[in-house]
């Protein structure tokens, strides 16, 4: 399999779900694999994106069209991709009776380990996601968080290529979610492992991958590169500032730019190519006005969702979008 | 008229041996409260005394001026939504809905107008007549939040609410808290998105342990903290430079160096000073691409207060 | 360098084949099961007849010690069909009870938590997977069935040498496939109670229950419409017929042994159809 395969790649892909058709004729490809990178699969609820794990992972057949994973076709020969592939499913998965380390160990021998390394990796992996004390302990008596850790322990003990994660923090409190969202990222960065995370938390996902897909009602509305994104959002900024800021507006000319007050010294202003921060500080030093924050927006991927489900959105600078308009 | 409140007064709550809260001491006006603590601090112990589903070992309740030891009286005003997918089996959306209104003792068309009018809020009405068990996750999330308003309270006490909600029906869901907390009612949730926290709460009650850590906006809480410095978050090209000149002014405690020698993490003991400060060397040609308060937020202050890892 | 990161890496080895994988569910299960005392127990206890019937044929192969013996009680322990038909109710017996213990906890715990999907999201089929479950549980049947009776078979011959073997192999024969498919009807309703009831002890009644339900129904029926068919849905009596076809002893009263077999195929089908259901990745609501 070569470095240019994708991840996930999809042709006209349609799929039934009982009398209704889900997903409609979906095509795109995500992803490099081998390079360790993590893809988001964001949208509303009804959107289609358990159906489309689902069908990537073999649980679902296509009723149309085609689905790859790793360049195996999901629909015939999942038999030898599911060695390769781990998958944490949203809802409560465990078995009470057996103790952490028989349950990732017995897993990991499912999926081909040999009989030693499946002890070795399954006790590496429980310490590695925090269960470490308590991997002698039957699952049934875990919190949730803990059973959270073990749910992914068992999705990546046997060091697949592709981890198939479905809303990973899930009622983690918050100490939970960051140590969840950072073994996310140690795995792409230093395991080399592809993640494709499906959540409901832009924030989430803008912190952990570099790549995002946005679906509505059964197809892609959006595929983008949050890299690209991140690197291009340079000429936005969002400035607070404490003094009176009263005049504020009417000085950005000077500096060629042009912005809008949100009230309590927040400002959103757009700086016209050619332009410099530095032009922002002089403009501020000489209206006595101290900086509190200084940033260039953030709020990528609420904007880029808000946007591709149709919604309202207005960025100082560009003429509003009226609904239904894109 | 005094504002209604929350009041609760030395409450404390035992099961047997296992801890509930000790000894709580809370006063919540009217709007969006945010309960933000640790699994097992004692978020849903508190939730279930607000709302009488179990009564205080010790100390008293009031909730806007009702106590709970009264619940015909209290859970007229009150919605109350539990973080449990708890919604019967054989109900649809509306019917389930409607029994809970019947229950409150309105007639039947009553019922039905307002069960409807809670759907439309939610944006249910597509799936109204359709079997719960046959809903996604988001949708049972919402039909029991439908359920907690239908009778318009004025108290709403809601465990986790936006969870498993996708970021539209989220912000149609926090737009709908606001609006009732604009119109004086109490509306108490609980949550573990700390940076929503952030965005939509009036006041934060941080609990752990089964205590209150703190209570209040998240500034005066933070103002409160005096034994914390401020940080400060700066993207810069120059680090090294940027840092030296920093190290010279007196209200800078320590700086700390990006790996990627582009940013630092800069402590300071008066907010002020530093502000100034950062104009100087800004002006000076030293390039600066950011400034960010670092712990301004509700993350930051459970991280002092309550500890991470 | 002296100075080791020893953290989690990922694994990179080579991977086990696919009998390998197979057997990795039946050699889990196997020991969970043996971990339960009572299973154990009974297990040990249903022992004793064999051991038993071993002393039994040492004495009708030395017929010095048979001089002293009531003449009932010598023809009582001839090694013939029927000698082997009586060991077969006997240890068929202890196998309902040690399947009722040992079914529920194969498969109810899997489903209890909606652990299916981990396992189908890896390298194993469902076909494999009931397979596994099946396996273990006739596995651990035959320790107390068939491998015993061969053992009694082939002392048997031993002793009464090539001659009696030669008359009388079909004994053999027909002892193990009998005890088979009465271990793969066993083995089948264990799993099905086990994939539809969550609580053991339900679970185990229920597998009990469904022999006994099925045997009063027979007898109902019998006895309401004054038929003699009705027996045929009563898997025990079915098998019974069955059994004295194969050992050559007078059949019961009643269908055939080859009515029987069908009804017993059909049996065997039905419930692998409502296993098959149960063993789903995703459950669809419509």
């Amino acid at each position: 399999m070569s470095s240019t395969t994708p991840v996930v790649e999809l042709e006209n892909l349609k799929v039934r779900l009982g009398r209704r058709e889900i997903l409609h004729g979906i095509t795109c490809r995500l992803g490099v694999s081998g390079t360790g990178k993590a893809v988001g699969l964001l949208g509303p609820n009804g959107a289609g994106k358990s159906t489309l794990i689902l069908t990537l992972l073999g649980f679902l057949r296509p009723s149309a069209g085609r689905a790859r994973i790793l360049g195996f076709d999901c629909a015939r020969s999942m038999g030898d991709a599911r060695s390769r592939i781990g998958y944490m499913p949203e809802n409560d998965a465990f078995i009470g009776d057996m103790t952490a380390v028989a349950f990732v160990r017995q897993m990991a021998e499912l999926s081909g380990l040999p009989p030693e390394a499946a002890l070795e990796k399954a006790h590496q992996v429980l310490f590695h996601v925090g269960l470490g004390e308590a991997r002698y302990r039957e699952l049934r008596t875990y919190s949730l968080g803990m059973k959270q850790m073990a749910k992914l322990a068992q999705a990546i003990v046997h060091g697949p290529e592709l981890v198939v994660l479905d809303e990973p923090t899930n009622g983690l409190d918050p100490a939970a979610r960051r140590r969840m969202l950072k073994l996310i990222t140690e795995m792409k960065s230093e395991q080399g492992m592809n993640v494709l995370v499906c959540s409901h938390l832009l924030r989430d996902i803008e912190q952990v991958c570099d790549e995002a897909v946005i679906m509505k009602e059964g197809a892609i509305v959006h595929h983008c590169d949050l890299e690209e994104e991140r690197r291009s959002n340079r000429s936005f900024v969002e400035l607070e500032v404490t003094g009176d800021d009263g005049n504020l507006r009417a000085a950005l000319p000077e500096i060629g730019a042009e912005g809008v007050s949100e009230g309590f010294g927040r400002w959103r202003i757009v700086l016209p190519p050619g332009v410099e921060v530095d032009a922002i500080w002089g403009l501020v030093g000489r209206q006595k006005l101290l900086v509190r924050k200084l940033t260039h927006r953030r709020d990528t991927l609420e904007e880029i969702f808000l946007k591709a489900m149709g919604h309202l959105a207005h960025t100082p600078g560009e003429a509003s979008l009226e609904v239904g308009q894109l | 008229m005094i504002a209604p409140a929350v009041i609760f007064n030395e409450v404390s709550k035992f099961y047997g041996e296992v801890l509930g809260v000790n000894r709580v001491t809370l006063n919540i006006p009217p709007g969006i409260t945010s309960l933000v603590g640790p699994n097992g601090s004692g978020k849903t112990t508190l939730m279930n005394l607000m709302t009488g589903l179990i009564h205080p070992d010790h100390g008293h309740i009031l909730m806007r001026g009702i106590s709970p030891r009264d619940p015909e009286a209290l859970m007229r005003i009150t919605g109350y939504a539990t973080q449990y997918d708890t919604a019967p089996r054989w109900a649809t959306g509306f019917s389930f809905i409607t029994t809970g209104l019947l229950l409150f003792g309105y007639g039947r068309a009553e019922a039905e107008e307002k069960a409807w009018k809670a759907l439309e809020r939610l944006s249910l009405t597509d799936a109204a007549n359709r079997k719960v068990a046959g809903y996604s996750k988001g949708m049972r999330q919402r039909v029991r939040l439908a359920q907690a308003i239908a009778h318009d309270p004025e108290l709403l006490v809601l465990d986790e609410p936006l969870n498993g909600l996708d970021p539209l029906v989220r912000a149609e869901t926090i737009a709908m808290f606001r609006t009732w907390a604009s119109e004086g009612k109490h509306v108490i949730i609980s949550s573990h998105v700390l940076q929503e926290v952030d965005l939509i709460s009036d006041q934060v009650v941080l609990i752990a342990n089964g205590m209150i850590i703190a209570e209040g906006t998240i500034r005066t809480v933070r103002e409160e903290i005096q034994e914390h410095p401020s940080q400060y978050l700066i993207r810069c090209r120059d680090a090294s430079d940027v840092a030296s000149r920093l190290f010279s002014e007196d209200h800078v405690s320590e700086i700390r160096l990006n790996d990627d020698r582009m940013g630092l993490l800069v402590m300071t003991r008066d907010r002020e000073q530093f502000a100034r400060a950062l104009g100087r060397i800004a002006l000076d040609g030293h390039r600066i691409d950011g400034v960010v308060p670092a712990d301004e937020n509700v993350d930051a202050l459970y991280e002092y207060l309550i500890g991470g890892e | 360098m002296a100075v080791y990161k020893r953290g989690y890496r990922r694994y990179t080895g080579p991977l086990t084949g696919r009998w390998t994988r197979f057997l990795v569910l039946p050699r889990y299960a196997w020991r969970r099961i043996y971990q339960q005392r009572l299973v154990l127990l009974l297990t040990m206890v249903a022992f004793v007849w064999p051991i038993l019937c071993a002393g039994f044929i040492y004495l009708t192969n030395h017929v010095e010690l048979l001089q002293g013996l009531d003449r009932e009680f010598r023809e009582f322990i001839q090694v013939d069909g029927r000698f082997f038909s009586i060991f077969m109710y006997v240890q068929a017996g202890f196998a309902v009870f040690l399947a009722a213990l040992a079914g529920p906890g194969l498969i109810a715990p899997d489903l209890a938590n909606n652990a299916l999907p981990l396992y189908f999201s890896r390298p194993l089929t469902r076909w494999s997977y009931a397979l596994a479950r099946l396996l273990v549980l006739v596995g651990m049947l035959s320790v107390v069935t068939w491998i015993p009776g061969l053992i009694l078979f082939w002392l048997q011959v031993g002793l009464a040498g090539g001659e009696w073997f030669q008359a009388n192999w079909t004994l053999g024969a027909g002892m193990v496939a009998g005890f088979l498919v009465w271990l793969l009807i066993l083995s089948l309703v264990a799993m099905a109670s086990s994939a539809y009831v969550k609580w053991r002890v339900v679970a185990a009644a229920v597998s009990l229950a469904f022999f006994f339900i099925l045997s009063g129904v027979a007898e109902m029926i019998d006895n309401v419409l004054r038929v003699r068919w009705g027996h045929i849905i009563d898997p025990a009596w079915a098998v019974n017929q069955v059994w004295r076809a194969l050992l050559g002893v007078t059949p019961v009263e009643g269908p055939g042994a080859v009515a029987s077999a069908w009804a017993l195929a059909a049996m065997v089908l039905l419930l692998v159809v409502v296993i098959e259901r149960k063993l789903r990745p995703v459950e669809v609501v419509s």
